[in-house]
């Protein structure tokens, strides 16, 4: 388990951003909070801090919480934007996520990022797709190849990215 | 943030790399170029304003605390304990349910049937129709919404902890945040009607250590119950803070009081002096308590917070 200090420094560092990410998507104080510890604690558990890009590595798996805690609310948000995250995260949690998944994955016991939070970083942060396949440490074609599934299954739900 | 592929806009996420320096120097010259360019130098400085206001709001040393309390917690309950019991109970319970049904149906079926006095006697036997009483082993955490959840980090745990003895026995409360507090009073519903918010630094895995402030006395070791319920503290130890911090050396000149205010930062600006003391005593509190908050071993100090003394006149 990490040291005192670098649990603390870990919080220095990259707390503002990590809380920034979760009150976004979740636009509740408390719940982007409860969240933000849970993406620490999840970190700390792994004890791994030879991340190559730990504001990466945190930033996506703030989104990824971030959506499934969407995916499992009742009401849906009021703004435009939330609605395209709120579909997002409806779309990366059903069939789009484990079409997605290829057999070379499944073969390699390896865990690809869900499509939700490639078209989270994609459609609503507004990165590239070379700055979202860096994000999540994928190639870029395959980082088209999930949005084009994703693409349609927003299309499903009437949205046209 | 929002804007559907909008490439000609800087993500709020590549302001984020440019903060915490991520991006190499090629890339970050571009990038300020380009909210020169667009006037949009503004963004990034909302966002160090804002990274600030969240530190202050919620400081760094007292978020990792609560990280190390989950993180306690979720070892402490497997993850995948709460489906099997959850599984366990249902089987149990459809099970005590189906038993039920069937000894029900058994004893319907092989009883004699009852004779009217024995109907009237079981319509008039009295039924406890009183509220049961209430069971004093059940939890007396009163309601969390009357505590003060603001700037938990203000909170002291005051004379009230720096009175108790060792062996004494504290309860205290949880919020659903993480903080705890201890209470200090309550009325007669068992509501609380003063608490007090102090926070915990580990010590091990069972020990949770605690500044509090008094006569003196300034750190002191408490053993953490969490179950069963009431929740309390146990002081294992009540410690002078001389064993933690060296007495400073500093000559308070004659008759004084000085009140040293210390943040686990461990920054000068975080060390606050106050009291009748003079300006030379001050800077040399000031740099005294620097040092104490920064061992030689690397490893921070379990302090954080108030210690007082005075000085007589000899």
């Amino acid at each position: 388990m990490p040291s005192e200090d670098e649990i603390e420094a870990l919080y220095v560092r990259f707390e503002a951003m990590v809380l920034r990410r979760c009150r976004y998507l979740l636009g509740d104080e408390e719940e982007a909070l409860d969240t933000m510890h849970e993406v620490f604690v999840d970190v700390i558990e792994k004890g791994d801090f030879t991340i190559h890009s730990p504001s990466g590595y945190l930033f996506v798996l703030a989104t990824r919480k971030c959506l499934n805690k969407l995916r499992s609310r009742r009401r849906r948000p009021e703004s435009a934007d939330s609605e395209l995250v709120y579909a997002i995260a409806e779309s990366s949690g059903t069939a789009a996520q484990s079409a997605a998944r290829s057999m070379l994955d499944w073969l390699f016991g390896t865990q690809p990022e869900s499509s939700g939070v490639i078209a989270m970083l994609y459609y609503v942060d507004g990165l590239t797709h070379a700055q979202v396949a860096e994000e999540v440490g994928m190639s870029v074609s395959g980082v088209r190849k999930r949005l084009r599934r994703m693409r349609q299954a927003l299309e499903a739900q009437g949205f046209t990215p | 943030m929002s804007n559907w592929n909008d490439k000609d806009f800087i993500p709020e996420r590549m302001l984020e790399r440019l903060r915490l320096g991520e991006l190499g120097d090629e890339e970050t010259q571009r990038l300020l170029d380009e909210l020169e360019a667009r006037g949009e130098m503004h963004r990034l400085e909302a966002l160090i304003e804002e990274d600030e206001e969240i530190r202050a709001h919620y400081p760094p040393a007292v978020m990792a605390s609560h990280a190390r309390e989950r993180l306690r917690r979720r070892k402490r309950e497997p993850a995948d304990r709460p489906g099997k019991r959850r599984v366990s109970r249902r089987v149990l319970g459809m099970a005590a349910l189906v038993m039920g049904l069937v000894f029900g149906a058994m004893a319907y079926l092989t009883l004699p049937p009852r004779s009217a006095q024995d109907a009237e006697i079981g319509a008039a036997s009295p039924v406890d129709s009183s509220p049961s009483e209430p069971d004093e082993s059940s939890s007396p955490m009163p309601d969390e919404s009357s505590f003060p959840t603001e700037e938990p980090w203000r909170g002291m745990l005051e004379e009230f902890i720096a009175r108790a003895g060792e062996g004494n026995s504290i309860p205290i409360y949880a919020c659903a945040k993480g903080e705890v507090g201890t209470i200090k009073a309550a009325d007669i519903r068992r509501v609380t009607t003063d608490a007090s918010q102090i926070m915990t630094f580990e010590n091990d895995e069972d020990e949770l250590r605690m500044t509090c402030i008094g006569d003196g006395s300034g750190i002191a070791n408490f053993h953490y119950e969490d179950e069963p319920r009431p929740r309390s503290i146990t002081v294992r130890s009540a410690a002078r803070y001389e064993d933690e911090i060296p007495r400073p050396p500093c000559s308070l000149d004659g008759p004084a009081e000085a009140r040293v205010v210390l943040d686990r930062q461990g920054t000068p600006e975080q060390i606050l002096v106050a009291g009748r003391i003079s300006d030379s005593a001050t800077q040399c509190l000031r740099e005294h308590f620097e040092e104490a908050m920064w061992a030689p071993s690397g490893d921070r100090r379990p302090i954080w917070r108030v210690a007082i003394w005075s000085q007589s006149p000899d």
